[in-house]
């Protein structure tokens, strides 16, 4: 992992308010050679921040502090800067899947979710990875 | 009713008095009459042939207080005093009231027939009798008679005597009042029942097998804002086209059809109210029976809000926890210390049991609701089970897991919730039998049903058991082997609904201390056409 140059670095953003799944989730996936960025809020830049970045995964949950994350991914797809990202719904309840995969999302996954499942995914998207 | 009265009395009318009264008026002697033991002291008087008659005979002239002549059952009715009977009242002589007040109807009638008002009349009048059955006993009977006044002497000539036929009628009398008091007894109960259903705050509705509407209580009347006159002898689904809609629909046909009871809850977006309805197959028709449960189903609404909002709010916590043991084993690994690594997957494990249980409580409450939909495809039973029964043998090593199937059928069902179903059975027979025993599952073809039969040799059930055993939260207690139930006691009770949603039926059969077989019965495809509870 130490091989992999920062430049090289596959970066995943997590769109999530909630510290205890961001604070050891960034210490595991930076510990993997990841580059990960939390935003804990979605505002008026956050699209054009993305479509900036340009993050090669974006785990988003679909309850934020008052937003809708469908509302969000939508315009992620919507947006043909970002629309090749690949994005991840997060969400408790098991029901929301459907309307999230509706709303664009690549995949869905249910909370509670091990570091295994979650890297999963990861793999799946970044298969370069090497865990 | 009245004809009854009229047919009894009628039959009674005169058959015996009036082949008496022609043999007299012809002046034939009746030779059946002849036979008959006449006692030698009787007056050989023309009326001599009535004298043992099983009537009362009584011949007045103009006196109508002075009989003629009285037949043997005429003086014994009419008391010892007979003669005396209808003369008036006289001081300390008692005569019965009601004797009294056919005297007065008695005058009148033979005054009428003597002036040939009239060529006949008949009096009805209950007699109170007291008979003497031995010289201690005595006996007050009440007896109807029925009197028959019949004038004699010729068309043309003046009428010379009038006789009375007294006929009892107690007989029929009393079998019309025992009639009449079984009418008014059906009557009153009908009264009452209708009194209680209209009173009921309950939608009450009866339909013959034509759908018409035969009876239709106040609070219908209100719900459908039409009044009871109007809608009667009507058709059901021309008159409440509200209930042509197909979730209504379905159950009322279904029921009337197969002659089944069936229930379901129903939402009137008119007035905003859930109705819980009734399905009565009855030999006429169809009773409707609708409660209104607004209220229960805001609480389930509230508990299941309150159920899916708790279990989000603690399945956060559970994901962060989740994640810190996870990034914890991940780091630990990594430097290669061992020796922590245990007490991280035993935090990890317990987190996967308590997400277990949070998922089974959300999960009850939805499936018992009937709000999760089911994904129906067509798929091998025999392959479900193998693949079940495979999932099992890795955690429940200790278990002998043998399958018997022999269905070679296809069924159509929700394959993921049937095997959820499967597994949660043949995992508590592996977790309520002794290590190392045998657990068997059988699938066979009966019809167009599957039966999957799950036996183990276990610890068995209790009546109890038995009873509750599918019920939400109920859980067997292992005494014996000083087992701790795990889990929430909704496995059984989340496999049944499934079962019963599919419309299927789950069951169990055992002998305490001797194992228990489980059974599921699922129809190769669902035919009903509706969903639900159908007990």
């Amino acid at each position: 992992m130490s091989k992999v140059k920062k430049q090289e670095k596959k970066s995943i953003f997590f769109i999530e308010d909630e510290v205890g799944i961001t604070v050891p989730l960034k210490a595991l996936l930076e510990d993997m050679g990841f580059f990960v960025e939390i935003i804990p809020r979605i505002n008026s830049k956050l699209l054009n921040t993305i479509a900036n970045k340009k993050p090669d995964l974006i785990f988003l949950d679909i309850l934020l502090a008052g937003e809708d994350g469908r509302v969000f991914c939508r315009h992620l797809k919507e947006n043909r800067e970002t629309k090749m990202i690949p994005v991840v719904m997060m969400s408790a309840y098991p029901n929301a899947k459907e309307s999230a995969l509706k709303a664009g999302a690549d995949q869905f996954i249910e909370k509670p979710f091990s570091v295994h499942e979650l890297l999963e995914k990861v793999d799946y998207y970044l298969s370069s990875s090497n865990f | 009713m009245l004809n009854l009265k009229g047919t009894i009395q009628k039959r009674k009318k005169i058959k015996a008095p009036k082949a008496a009264f022609l043999a007299l008026s012809k002046n034939l002697t009746i030779k059946s009459l002849k036979n008959k033991k006449v006692g030698k002291n009787y007056k050989k008087d023309k009326y001599f042939l009535f004298e043992e008659a099983s009537f009362m005979v009584l011949v007045f002239g103009q006196d109508e207080a002075r009989p003629l002549y009285l037949n043997k059952l005429a003086k014994r009715y009419c008391g010892p005093s007979c003669e005396n009977l209808l003369a008036p009242a006289r001081p300390n002589f008692k005569i019965n009231p009601i004797w009294q007040g056919w005297r007065k109807r008695h005058a009148e009638a033979l005054r009428a027939l003597f002036t040939k008002k009239i060529p006949m009349r008949i009096i009805n009048i209950p007699l109170h009798y007291q008979s003497r059955l031995s010289s201690r006993e005595r006996r007050r009977s009440e007896r109807y008679f029925k009197f028959i006044y019949q004038p004699l002497g010729s068309k043309t000539g003046p009428i010379t005597e009038v006789i009375v036929f007294g006929l009892e009628v107690s007989e029929q009398l009393l079998l019309v009042n025992q009639v009449m008091k079984a009418m008014e007894g059906l009557r009153e109960e009908r009264e009452k029942t209708s009194v209680i259903l209209e009173s009921i705050s309950d939608v009450f509705i009866a339909i013959d097998r034509k759908w018409n509407i035969t009876y239709m209580n106040k609070r219908a009347e209100f719900m459908h804002g039409k009044p009871q006159s109007d809608s009667l002898g009507k058709k059901l689904w021309s008159e409440f086209p509200i209930y042509k809609k197909p979730e209504f629909a379905n159950y009322v046909r279904g029921s009337m059809q197969q002659r089944k009871f069936l229930e379901f809850d129903y939402f009137y977006a008119f007035t905003n109210k859930w109705w819980h309805y009734r399905c009565h197959p009855t030999p006429e028709g169809l009773v409707l029976y609708a409660s209104d449960i607004t209220e229960k189903k805001e609480m389930e609404l509230q508990k299941d809000a309150f159920i899916a909002h708790t279990s989000h709010e603690l399945k956060t916590p559970i994901t962060s926890l989740k994640l810190y043991a996870g990034t914890l084993l991940y780091k630990l690994k990594k430097s290669k210390d061992t020796s922590l690594t245990t007490y991280v997957e035993g935090i990890d494990e317990r987190l996967n049991k308590l997400t277990g249980l949070i998922n089974s409580l959300l999960e009850a409450s939805r499936i018992q609701r009937g709000k999760i939909s089911f994904n129906k495809t067509k798929f091998s039973i025999d392959k479900l089970v193998e693949e079940a029964v495979g999932n099992i043998r890795k955690i429940a090593k200790n278990h002998k897991l043998t399958v018997k199937n022999s269905s070679l059928k296809m069924i159509e069902a929700d394959r993921g919730r049937i095997e959820q179903v499967f597994i949660n059975l043949i995992n508590n027979a592996c977790s309520y039998s002794p290590s190392g025993s045998e657990v068997v599952v059988t699938v066979t073809a009966k019809d167009n049903n599957i039966v999957v039969a799950i036996k183990d040799s276990g610890i068995g059930l209790t009546e109890k058991d038995k009873e509750n055993i599918f019920k939400s939260f109920y859980q067997v207690n292992d005494r014996e082997r000083k087992k701790i139930p795990s889990g929430l006691g909704l496995g059984l009770s989340i496999s049944k609904n499934i079962v019963e949603a599919h419309g299927g039926k789950i069951w169990v059969e055992s002998i305490h201390g001797q194992g228990s077989t489980f059974f599921i019965l699922l129809p190769v495809k669902d035919q009903r056409g509706y969903r639900g509870n159908n007990r």
